[in-house]
């Protein structure tokens, strides 16, 4: 109501609205039209213009109503009133936000006792105070003056702490002063707006699972991204190694594998596109020996050796040379050291060991041989005959027969059918075509002589058909030593002028008897002693061509007891492991007892349950002994024993 | 009374021992133990553990058994001093006394106090007890020139001008005991019983005064349950 007492009207939106104030608002415009009109019409107009204008009072009230009614069906218990917050979305909670809003006045009608002709008009009133609170924080509210029913930018402390998620401002007016114009006005405003704290984002993380490996090593990535982001990438330093998807409520990133590329050792930045990073270490290659294998170990100028074997990745590059005499090259893989097999050719370096080596430091050594001489043996004599050739005396024990196979290797002056060969052996005794060793001996081929043994000019001896022997194939039956050891006879081979030369054998660690038989009958034993001992050293050495026959001397050293020579050994081994199991041991009995100790600690306890005292009873009765005397004690802080005398009752 | 501060003995063990250390007391017990241990007999079939750790088990079962031997001393000694029919008239005197006048009992000639005292340590894993061992404190004293000082009707205070006192500590089911300490003999000694330790006093009728009165063998009749009528009535 107002002061006048007159029913008010509401305006601004959404008004309260009454029938009977849209009633009054189509009266009132039909009244201002018709003091509009007034000084115009005649006054004698008047009846027929009150007909009309009672006419489009009705129409307008009727337009009147449906046009204001309409809305208001449609926002059927919308609050009065606006309320705006800025910001009304925060990714963080602020200290503070501001507040904008406007609240409905509502139109009130005075008489303007100015007006020379009393007539009503209508003022606009506002409520004053609107308080707006934050729902659901006790206390927290803003009492925000009006200016006209409108304030803006009104400052609004949040408190502390204030959770994500939506906080609504609800706005309530305050009661009006009573002694003001707007006292007891029916205001309505409760306008209320939402202010929405987004949840804090998930940071960009990346894990790697292993944080180091080698080039080629796969490893996993997972991590988080803001969950702003669908997809990111995998970046190992700039390289694209992968992507993966983020999940758009918690911004987890599916596990991305991906094989480490060819980077060079070290540390290394592996990242997502959407901020997230790791460093991942790629470890130092282990160093890589320098090797070399040959094969084969030995062999003569010309044949072909395969060599590989490794080299520091740094090489890169590998040269072979035997005896200085580079032969081949290679790659050296980057990654492994490992280079060839590659084929070279065993230069013209000279005989016996050479030593092979690569550039990078490894050494290898290839024995150089000559050129496997023709084995005479076995021999296969095919049946021959030599005619007038006669052996006087008949056949000679030992003599071979046509077709007769001699074995036992050299055979030094083949014969032929029906040769006369004395004692069955014939040195020196030569076939065309056939090579024998020894050269020219006695009993040479002397054409029209007649020499046991020799070749008959005309005599049809086929050359002798001899495979290749390695050296020291040959075995030589019953060339055993004193310990039943068996010997190959030395090897022997051609030179390339022709001689046959023998190769020295190894004789280091023999006995006297053993050297004899591994001389055999090509060599022989220069210094045959009879003592017991084993050869510490040779003339000449090992491996040295000399002529068939020739001497070889030895020196022998004493034989040290085999029995002796393992008991220390046995002993110290004995001991170590001795030693060795006793310190397992020991360790194994610490580590246990440390266990037991801590469970000692940690799970036993040890409680005390003790029971009453028995005392020794002693009857209720009065002790003949007991005295009762008399003290008096006034101080009870320190008790003074004073007997005064027998007061026993 | 001599002038020079008594000995004053708080626990059995200060008693015998004065002030040794409660450590070389357990490794005399150790070195007493039958030869199994304690532990290793009673829980070999549920634990294989190593006999340093068994000698480390029972070493732990000592100290707490020898925690029996820091019981106070004045306690026991005082109740059993309150059960003198002597004692217990004058404690009905301090209470009868309205000027609370302390009360001295002397006690002339030596008399003998043994106490026995079963105790037992009970040894659990994870809360679950896997073994109870048992021992045995029995302690005695010969007093000498015992004065008692009563105040209402609870004696605080003990003196002795001579205590002679041995003990013995022993394992249940071992006859070898694992602590046996030489007999002291202690002049003067000085034990203050705190809290005081009540005397079941008598009540003592003063001369020209009605006895007191008697508890009737009647008993008042018991009130009625709400709602129910009292059949007495």
């Amino acid at each position: 109501m107002t002061r006048s007492g007159e029913p008010v009207r509401t305006l601004g939106y959404p008004a309260r609205l009454f029938p009977g104030s849209l009633v009054r608002v189509a009266a009132l415009v039909a009244r201002r039209r018709q003091r509009g009109r007034g000084s115009a019409l005649a006054a004698g107009r008047a009846g027929a213009t009150v007909g009309r204008l009672v006419a489009r009072a009705a129409s307008v009230t009727v337009i009147g109503t449906m046009v204001l009614l309409g809305p208001l069906g449609q926002v059927e218990g919308r609050a009065a009133g606006s309320l705006v917050v800025t910001p009304s979305t925060a990714t963080a909670p602020p200290d503070e936000v501001t507040l904008s809003g406007e609240c409905p006045g509502i139109e009130v009608k005075v008489e303007d006792i100015e007006v020379e002709v009393a007539e009503q008009s209508y003022v606009t009133r506002y409520p004053t105070t609107l308080r707006v609170t934050l729902v659901g924080q006790p206390g927290v509210f803003e009492d925000i003056a009006l200016d006209d029913g409108k304030f803006t930018d009104e400052t609004f402390d949040l408190p502390d702490g204030l959770p994500p998620g939506d906080h609504t401002f609800a706005a309530q007016l305050l009661p009006e002063p009573s002694d003001s114009e707007t006292a007891g006005l029916e205001f309505e405003c409760d306008p209320t707006t939402t202010l929405t704290i987004l949840p804090p984002d998930v940071p960009a993380t990346l894990e790697l699972d292993p944080e180091r490996g080698d080039v080629g090593a796969t490893v996993t990535a997972t991590g988080t991204c803001p969950t702003s982001f669908e997809v990111t990438d995998v970046r190992f330093d700039e390289a694209v190694v992968g992507s993966a998807t983020v999940d758009s409520s918690t911004g987890v990133l599916s596990a991305v594998e991906f094989p480490i590329p060819e980077v060079d050792p070290g540390s290394h930045a592996v990242s997502t596109s959407c901020g997230g990073q790791a460093p991942f270490e790629v470890p130092p290659p282990p160093a890589i020996p320098a090797t070399l294998e040959l094969d084969p170990v030995g062999g003569v100028v010309g044949d072909t050796v395969t060599a590989r074997g490794t080299c520091p990745v740094s090489s890169e590059v590998v040269s072979v040379s035997f005896g200085g005499e580079q032969v081949g090259s290679a790659d050296v893989d980057p990654r492994t050291g490992q280079f060839g097999p590659i084929d070279v050719t065993v230069p013209d370096v000279g005989l016996g060991p050479v030593t092979v080596q690569t550039d990078c430091g490894a050494r290898q050594t290839f024995t150089v041989t000559l050129p496997t001489a023709p084995s005479t043996s076995p021999i296969t004599t095919p049946a021959t005959t030599t005619p007038g050739s006669t052996t006087p005396g008949g056949t000679v024990p030992g003599a071979t027969t046509p077709g007769s196979t001699i074995p036992g290797g050299t055979v030094p002056g083949a014969s032929t059918p029906g040769s006369t060969i004395p004692g069955g052996t014939a040195p020196g005794a030569t076939t065309p075509g056939s090579t024998i060793p020894g050269g020219t001996a006695p009993g040479a081929t002397t054409p029209g002589s007649t020499i046991p043994g020799a070749i008959t000019p005309g005599a049809t001896t086929p050359p002798i058909s001899t495979p290749p022997t390695t050296p020291a194939t040959a075995t030589v039956p019953g060339a055993a030593g004193a310990s039943g050891r068996t010997f190959t006879p030395p090897a022997e081979t051609v030179t390339p002028d022709g001689r046959v030369r023998i190769v020295v054998p190894d004789l280091a660690g023999l006995t006297e008897s053993e050297v004899i038989a591994a001389l055999g009958d090509r060599l022989t034993l220069a210094n045959p002693t009879g003592k017991v001992g084993r050869v510490s050293s040779q003339v000449p050495p090992p491996r040295t061509l000399v002529d068939p026959a020739s001497a070889v001397s030895v020196v022998l050293a004493p034989d040290p007891d085999p029995g002796s020579s393992w008991l220390p050994v046995a002993l110290v081994v004995v001991a170590v492991a001795g030693l060795t199991g006793a310190l397992v041991y020991s360790e194994r009995l610490r580590r246990r007892h440390a266990r037991e100790k801590h469970w000692l600690d940690s799970d036993v306890r040890a409680e005390l349950q003790a029971e009453e005292q028995d005392v020794l009873a002693v009857p209720e009765r009065s002790v003949a002994s007991l005295e009762v005397r008399v003290a008096v004690r006034r101080d009870p802080a320190r008790l003074e024993f004073q007997e005064v005398g027998d007061a026993h009752d | 009374m001599p002038t020079t501060d008594p000995t004053s003995p708080t626990s059995v063990l200060a008693l015998l021992c004065g002030d040794a250390d409660k450590d070389a007391v357990v490794a005399t017990m150790a070195r007493q133990l039958p030869d199994e241990g304690l532990a290793a007999g009673r829980t070999r079939h549920r634990f294989d553990l190593t006999r340093v750790t068994y000698r480390l088990l029972d070493s732990r079962i000592l100290e707490v058994a020898a925690g029996s031997l820091e019981q106070d001393v004045g306690r026991p000694l005082a109740e059993w001093l309150g059960t003198f029919r002597n004692l217990r008239e004058v404690a009905a005197r301090t209470m009868a006394d309205p000027a609370g006048d302390d009360e001295v009992v002397t006690l002339t000639d030596p008399h003998p106090f043994s106490s026995t005292q079963r105790t037992q340590v009970s040894l659990y894993v994870r809360d679950e007890k896997v073994a109870t061992i048992g021992f045995r404190l029995e302690l005695e004293m010969k007093l000498g020139g015992v004065a008692v000082a009563v105040r209402r009707a609870a004696i605080e205070e003990v003196r002795c001008s001579v205590v002679k006192a041995s003990a013995i500590f022993t394992l249940d089911d071992y006859p070898k005991p694992l602590w046996k300490p030489e007999p002291v003999a202690l002049p003067d000694v000085h034990v203050a019983i705190r809290p005081p330790v009540g005397v079941p006093y008598l009540p003592v009728p003063r001369s020209g005064e009605a006895s007191a009165p008697q508890r009737t063998t009647g008993r008042p009749p018991v009130p009625a349950k709400k709602g129910v009528a009292d059949p007495t009535e």
